[in-house]
């Protein structure tokens, strides 16, 4: 009895179980998704939409880039849809991607790729793309508006249809036409163009035409070398009244004198004076205030942007301000297989100075210079700066301000005012470091002095011009001590000059005044352009350092004159 | 007998608990209120409004990457126009993108996530709030009207700012209060939005009230006069200038508002106290943990702050005379620390260098003030035929109160009251003094550039390209001559959970 009460138990729960099973069976199941990343790469991208990339896609298939473009990496792709590889196909009069040899087709696909870098949009500019292509050559990109709509074009030649399609293995551009590489280097270009007859018969006599007519790898001295080239056209010159190559010459050649390569000639020196010795497209150009021209002499052109315009050579030079030449943006940025060509609105030439003394204000800084309700007006003092400023640089910590003194101070500066350096001294968090654009020098030998006001205690100084360490460390920057009656000269012996009206006095056994020209050392300055003067502190005095100007007299002239540099900002014997 | 009272009571407990099981599985929630239970009276719609008010100063609760409102604000209405400066120590790279114009759909800075909370709050309001009146007799329908009008006239501003900085964008009209009333939405054209914003306005104008009675609510909350204020600038926007001169003439013609007087007390009344005699409306911080307003981190730029005035603001917009000292516009030191170039406004003390700290920093966002219905209604004449003076006349109001300085080198001449083009100019001009920082420039500059495209697009330009980093300046030269450029992109993320929006045209 009890046996079967248990089996009829024993078949309900099997039963229950069954039907319970049934139950949890039909149960749907939850699908989880799988958190992968189900991008696809770029080969397997343009495949996919054979209705606008097949031809481009047979271009890397046959080019053999459609391998590496689906493995792992980095790679930025400029791809062409199917209208715009017909487009070009008929232009060469091919009718498929067959018919166009292997090496020429390796070398245009290598051109719209760019690797180890993903450049969206966000980073064109108005130039070249940061990094090349493996083609070799740098991409162009910009903005152009076509009929009301703006589109990203690159190299000029193809507008962005689709932007920034992010992929497994870098970013995509759909672009509508082929991208095709400069064939020409910069000398074939300024030889094919008609306007440039002028500019290019002088780059003949000089020779400078051999110089750009060789591709970067077969170039003998300068393996590698690109050029940028300013080239002026034939309405340039005649706007100048030069009408033909010989005048140029006559103009800049002594009679007699052969320009062929010879760098004695003004000639030769003026169409040097037009290549730079490096791939600068515009934006190239305006990253840096000066570049080196191919002179022997290193001439230095300047640049600088007002509003829209790129100007060359727009120098304040001893306080006279040179018209520059402007740069002609549309016929700029051409590229070419061994640089990039620019135009010049007008004509750049060599400025010849003798070395000219500098006496460099400190305190006139821009910062401090648009602040007009405090620079210069006495018992003004400004916000005390951090760095970067625009023309000083220093270590991080420690600010820079500026101060006019108050009329009945008892100090005396040129203008009347000083930077003060909070704090100029080693240790962390203050100004160890400090670096300060000069004005443009003219390219000589020239001693430099500091002149500045003495305070109690202070760290002692390395300067430094470009990089080169200038003579004299400055010791301990009170330490300034002098019998009350030595003289100009016998005071310029020991290093030391009083350029101010401050009245000698006597403090304990020591004659000295509070402001002072301390010698730093002859600086030979090779060009002639703006340059670095950098002081580096040495010890950890602390004292707020004020400085107010510094000196560049050419090294054979008078040091002493003239002598006051007065708190009107006059300047006499 | 037994077994009966067993059945019998089986039976009734069986019946007990099956009637007690609907309420006995339906949980509520313990900790917060559900919309059967609120929308009773009239006390809970007025906290319903306030929660309105209070969504434009906080941010998104737990919404990584959500900003407030005035953040917001300031962003889309400065950043990508010609004061902001950000070369500073470690700037946010999609700040700097913004800055040059080259703005992508990945970037955080163009997400309108609170733009849209906020139009739910009042969807929400206006769906529910007519129901009140049928469980609460003491709220006249009188008062219902002027709480839908406060809502009516939010939802109409944040998507006045919509359509000013994305073009289209989706219209919803209806609150999403269940998953049922999720829906993904198409873009609505801008013109369409923009009548459904003047729409409601009208609506609103009819019920909006006055006054509340005190200072602050007239200030922070929606009254008649910030329905026209927003009135005059929607129709300016669609340069229908005969209706602005209407609207603003109704603030006007209230004698409820002047200008603060513009001497060494100024800062402190209009910017630092907040609520000033000139208000119209404003985003009311009070300094709570939860209400500091946030420019804090984005200005002070000892502490890592993001943006800072362009050079020129001090000096070449805000000319200084050199002859004497003392003879200043009393908005340049409001607008810029001279030195280090802090935006003032924000951060600054009057009369000082010193900067807010973070707790402090709790100044009102002013959206509209008197003197901005001035420069409306002097646009607006400007290019009304004969109305050249009138224009002039509203500006040197500005001008004078400011004191603001003649420098025949930087500043602009005053033109000849027949030029419409010449006056309009002058206008901006000074709207980008009166207002710099407020968040209105770049709107300005695009309402100038679309005016009489392409003819006036170069005001734009040329704005720009002053600031333009070299790299840029011919880039977005190019690109702002295309109109649709003036507009931001559609956050990715809203296309990914939205397959129904499209990209904003420019941004293929």
């Amino acid at each position: 009895m009890k046996t079967i009460l248990n089996k009829s138990r024993l078949i309900c729960i099997m039963v229950l179980c069954f039907a319970s099973s049934l139950y949890l069976t039909s149960c749907k199941k939850t699908i989880y998704p799988l958190l992968v990343n189900n991008l696809l790469n770029i080969s397997s991208y343009i495949e996919a939409d054979p209705s606008q990339y097949s031809l481009f896609y047979q271009m890397m298939v046959r080019t053999k880039a459609e391998g590496f473009l689906q493995a792992y990496g980095a790679y930025t792709v400029f791809v062409p849809n199917d209208d715009a590889v017909r487009l070009y196909m008929k232009s060469k009069g091919k009718t498929s991607v067959n018919d166009f040899p292997l090496d020429s087709l390796t070398q245009l696909v290598n051109y719209h790729i760019i690797q180890n870098d993903t450049i969206s949009t966000n980073f064109f500019i108005d130039g070249k793309l940061r990094t090349p292509t493996m083609f070799g050559q740098y991409l162009t990109s910009g903005v152009v508006n076509v009929s009301g709509t703006s589109s990203y074009i690159i190299n000029g030649q193809a507008l962005i249809l689709k932007s920034n399609v992010a992929c497994g293995n870098g970013i995509l551009h759909v672009i509508d036409h082929v991208l095709q590489p400069a064939s020409q280097n910069i000398a074939q270009l300024i030889k094919n163009n008609p306007k440039y007859s002028i500019f290019y018969q002088a780059l003949v006599r000089t020779g400078y035409y051999d110089t750009l007519n060789v591709a970067p790898a077969n170039n003998p001295n300068r393996p590698g070398q690109l050029f940028t080239v300013f080239a002026q056209t034939d309405s340039v010159y005649l706007s100048i009244g030069i009408p033909t190559v010989d005048a140029l010459q006559a103009k800049y050649s002594t009679v007699g004198s052969s320009p062929l390569r010879n760098p004695n000639d003004g000639f030769y020196n003026y169409v040097g004076y037009h290549i730079l010795p490096e791939n600068s497209y515009l934006t190239d150009i305006l990253s840096k205030s000066s570049h080196l021209s191919i002179t022997p002499g290193k001439d230095v052109i300047s640049d600088v942007l007002q509003n829209q315009t790129i100007q060359l050579n727009y120098d304040l030079i001893n306080g006279v301000q040179y018209p520059g030449a402007s740069v002609d943006r549309q016929k700029s940025n051409i590229p070419a297989t061994n640089g990039v060509l620019h135009s010049v609105a007008g004509d750049i030439f060599i400025k010849i100075f003798p070395p000219t003394r500098v006496d460099w204000d400190l305190a006139d800084q821009p910062e401090f210079r648009k602040q007009s309700s405090i620079f210069r007006i006495a018992g003004k003092t400004a916000v005390s700066l951090p760095s970067p400023m625009i023309n000083i640089t220093w270590s991080t910590g420690g600010t820079v301000g500026y101060t006019c003194q108050a009329a009945n101070n008892n100090s005396y500066f040129w203008w009347n005012d000083i930077i003060t350096l909070n704090n100029f001294r080693t240790g962390s968090n203050l100004i160890n470091d400090i670096s300060f654009t000069t004005p443009v020098i003219i390219k000589g030998k020239y001693k430099v002095w500091i002149c500045y006001q003495r305070s109690s205690e202070t760290a002692a100084a390395q300067f430094y011009v470009d990089d080169q360490p200038l003579q004299n460390i400055i010791p301990a920057l009170n330490g300034i001590y002098s019998n009350g009656t030595d003289s100009g000269p016998v005071l310029e012996s020991k290093g030391i000059k009083r350029y101010t009206e401050a009245p000698v006095s006597t403090t304990s056994n020591a004659v000295y005044n509070n402001t002072f020209g301390l010698y730093l050392g002859v600086a030979n300055i090779t060009t002639t352009d703006r340059h670095i003067l950098r002081a580096v502190a040495i010890g950890g005095n602390t004292a707020n350092t004020t400085w107010d100007m510094v000196q560049f007299i050419p090294f054979d002239q008078d040091q002493q004159s003239p002598r006051y540099y007065r708190r009107d900002g006059t300047v006499t014997n | 007998m037994y077994k009966g009272i067993i059945y019998r009571s089986v039976l009734i407990i069986t019946l007990v608990f099956s009637s007690s099981c609907g309420k006995y599985l339906t949980l509520y929630p313990q900790n917060g209120t559900i919309r059967q239970e609120f929308w009773q009276n009239k006390e809970q719609l007025q906290s319903a409004i306030i929660g309105v008010y209070s969504s434009l100063i906080q941010g998104t609760p737990g919404k990584s990457g959500d900003r407030q409102m005035a953040d917001w604000m300031f962003r889309w209405g400065e950043l990508r126009a010609d004061n902001i400066t950000t070369s500073l120590a470690s700037p946010n790279a999609d700040d700097v993108f913004m800055i040059n114009g080259n703005v992508l759909a990945t970037n955080s800075g163009v997400q309108w996530y609170s733009f849209y909370r906020t139009i739910n709050l009042c969807n929400t309001v206006l769906k529910y709030a007519p129901d009140v009146i049928s469980s609460d007799p003491t709220l006249t329908q009188a008062q219902l009207n002027s709480y839908l009008a406060e809502a009516l006239t939010i939802r109409a501003m944040m998507y006045f700012y919509l359509v000013k900085t994305f073009g289209d964008v989706p219209l919803k009209l209806k609150p999403t209060s269940t998953d049922a009333d999720l829906e993904q939405l198409a873009k609505t054209p801008q013109a369409t939005i923009l009548t459904q914003i003047l729409t409601d306005l009208n609506t609103a104008e009819q019920s909006a009230v006055f006054t509340y009675g005190n200072t602050a609510s007239n200030k922070g909350r929606i009254t008649k006069y910030a329905v026209n204020a927003l009135q005059a600038e929607v129709y300016l926007y669609k340069y229908d200038y005969a209706n602005c001169i209407i609207a603003c003439e109704k603030i006007r013609n209230s004698g409820q508002f002047g200008l603060v007087k513009g001497d060494g007390n100024f800062f402190n009344a209009v910017y630092s106290n907040g609520n000033s005699s000139e208000s119209i409306f404003e985003f009311q911080y009070d300094g709570s943990t939860t209400q500091v307003n946030p420019f804090y981190p984005m200005f002070n730029l000892s502490t890592g702050g993001s943006f800072a005035a362009q050079i020129n603001v001090r000096g070449t917009l805000f000319p200084v005379d050199v002859n004497d000292d003392s003879n200043v516009d009393v908005r340049a030191a409001i607008a810029a620390n001279g030195g280090s170039g802090a935006i003032a406004k924000w951060i600054g003390t009057p009369n000082s260098n010193a900067i807010l700290s973070a707790t402090t920093t709790f100044r009102h966002w002013i959206i509209y003030r008197y003197a901005e219905i001035l420069l409306f209604e002097a646009e607006a004449y400007a290019y009304t035929p004969g109305k050249g003076q009138a224009a002039l006349d509203l500006v040197k109001l500005i001008q004078n109160r400011a004191n603001n300085i003649y420098d025949p080198l930087l500043s602009m001449p005053v033109p000849d009251p027949n030029d419409a083009n010449a006056v309009g100019l002058y206008v901006l001009d000074e709207r980008n003094r009166e207002f710099i920082y407020e968040g209105k420039r770049w709107y300005d500059l695009v309402r100038y550039a679309k005016r009489d495209f392409p003819n006036t697009s170069n005001i734009l330009t040329d704005a720009l390209a002053i600031n333009a980093s070299a790299a840029l300046q011919q880039i977005l030269i190019s690109k702002y001559k295309d109109p649709n450029a003036y507009y931001l992109p559609i956050y990715y993320n809203e296309i990914v959970l939205d397959p129904n929006l499209v990209q904003n045209p420019y941004y293929k």
